[in-house]
């Protein structure tokens, strides 16, 4: 009998630290998924240009005054 | 119980050997990658960053990228000269050309990266030649180089085919760079080829800064015009500001600071229309400068034949041999890899995607 109570205290010390890992690893997935769906949403949505999006459009209008044609180097 | 509990552990082992292989993120690629534009720099690990987001070609070994760069030198020859003339660099090069001033600039600009590289050249060769070095081969691509020069000082910006012209000669002169290139490298020794590099690195004449003053007067000019696009998008009056940019009061950056400003007071609406407007007119010249490249594709071979005997009429008028013979050979070259084309044995090899990941 005694021994029937020390196998199951070993199985479930092993349940335990089951519990536990199981429990870091979905914590992690949970807390890492919203992250990238928040990042997908706010390029998907894109109602509203934010101040970069309008940066790089006045940016592309304009030549850089020192812009030149690469045709690669003689040596 | 311990059948219970057996299970549930097996379960709990289960979910929790795939939580971990979702938890594990996909995108975490590293690839190995080489410059086109510099292909005898080494094969470079890239992991997943925005560097690696510009690459066109990806990698998934060391040995993949050094056998294709080693091909991409080889094929960087006179047989390769029929290769796609239009790269990406080109085409976006293209799409300012829509507007005023955008021709005449571009080809100002390919005019006086031809000059640079002539200067550079001929430097290159008086230092050979005073090393001793037989060096006509080298002075027949610079001699070729001259003609290309003339036949962009000849080129009309206002003309319907300024494009092609450029994409034509802008892909010619690029030809001319690297057979130079390959040519010296194989007179020279990596030591005496990087004392000669260095030497010559920042080669400059008054020609050449006065074609840089022409150049910036002239993107000056585009972007004014561009200052009053945008304001024509934004609905305000123009301000001083734009003389201030003209007489060189201010610089781009601060007349790019003022336009964001202006934009900022702005409702998020009239924002985002904006935005919109700006977008709009920047997908226009993306198909601009795609219909543009795909005309100029059409019938390149032909123009580029007929360039050649161009120069070759030249060359006889000139009366040097070395540049006769060379265009010669090639013209003959061109016209057997034509006739082969023909009969459908494609022997070339296109020598820029071999690589399995291309981006």
């Amino acid at each position: 009998m005694e021994e029937m109570i020390d196998m199951d205290k070993k199985i479930l010390s092993i349940f335990i630290i089951l519990v536990i890992v199981v429990s870091t690893t979905v914590l992690y997935v949970t807390l890492k998924e919203p992250i990238s769906k928040e990042d997908q949403q706010d390029f998907a949505l894109g109602e509203y240009p934010t101040n970069e999006d309008i940066s790089n459009e006045i940016d592309d209008t304009f030549l850089p005054e020192n812009d030149e044609i690469d045709i690669g180097d003689m040596i | 119980m311990r059948k219970m509990l057996s299970t549930i552990m097996m379960c709990m082992l289960m979910v929790s050997i795939s939580s971990l292989a979702i938890a594990d993120d996909p995108e975490e690629d590293c690839y190995w990658y080489f410059d086109e534009g510099n292909p005898e720099n080494e094969c470079e690990l890239y992991c997943n960053n925005s560097t690696f987001e510009n690459m066109s070609m990806a990698f998934n070994s060391s040995e993949e990228c050094e056998e294709c760069r080693l091909e991409f030198l080889d094929n960087q020859t006179e047989g390769n000269e029929t290769e796609d003339p239009v790269d990406n660099e080109t085409e976006k090069e293209i799409e300012k050309m829509k507007y005023s001033f955008g021709a005449e600039i571009r080809l100002l600009q390919l005019e006086k990266t031809i000059v640079k590289n002539l200067l550079k050249g001929e430097m290159a060769v008086s230092v050979l030649q005073g090393l001793g070095y037989n060096t006509t081969d080298l002075e027949a691509i610079l001699a070729e180089m001259h003609l290309v020069l003339e036949e962009v000082q000849a080129a009309d910006p206002q003309e319907n085919n300024s494009v092609e012209v450029f994409i034509d000669l802008k892909n010619d002169s690029k030809n001319l760079t690297t057979q130079f290139r390959t040519t010296i490298r194989e007179l020279l020794d990596g030591v005496k080829y990087k004392e000669i590099k260095e030497q010559i690195r920042n080669a400059t004449s008054d020609e050449l800064q006065n074609y840089s003053r022409r150049v910036r007067n002239l993107i000056k000019q585009f972007n004014v015009n561009q200052i009053y696009r945008l304001y024509g998008i934004i609905g305000n009056q123009t301000s001083t500001f734009v003389n201030d940019y003209l007489n060189g009061t201010v610089n781009l950056t601060q007349v790019k600071l003022q336009l964001m400003k202006i934009i900022n007071m702005k409702t998020k609406e009239k924002r985002n229309q904006i935005f919109s407007e700006m977008k709009k007119e920047k997908i226009q010249n993306k198909n601009y400068a795609y219909g543009k490249a795909g005309d100029a594709k059409g019938n390149f071979s032909e123009r580029h034949l007929e360039r050649l005997r161009n120069r070759l009429d030249k060359a006889n008028n000139s009366g040097n041999e070395k540049l006769i013979e060379k265009i010669q050979n090639r013209i003959k070259n061109y016209e057997n890899s034509s006739k082969d084309k023909g009969n459908g044995s494609n022997n070339g090899n296109n020598g820029n995607g071999k690589g399995k990941g291309k981006k």
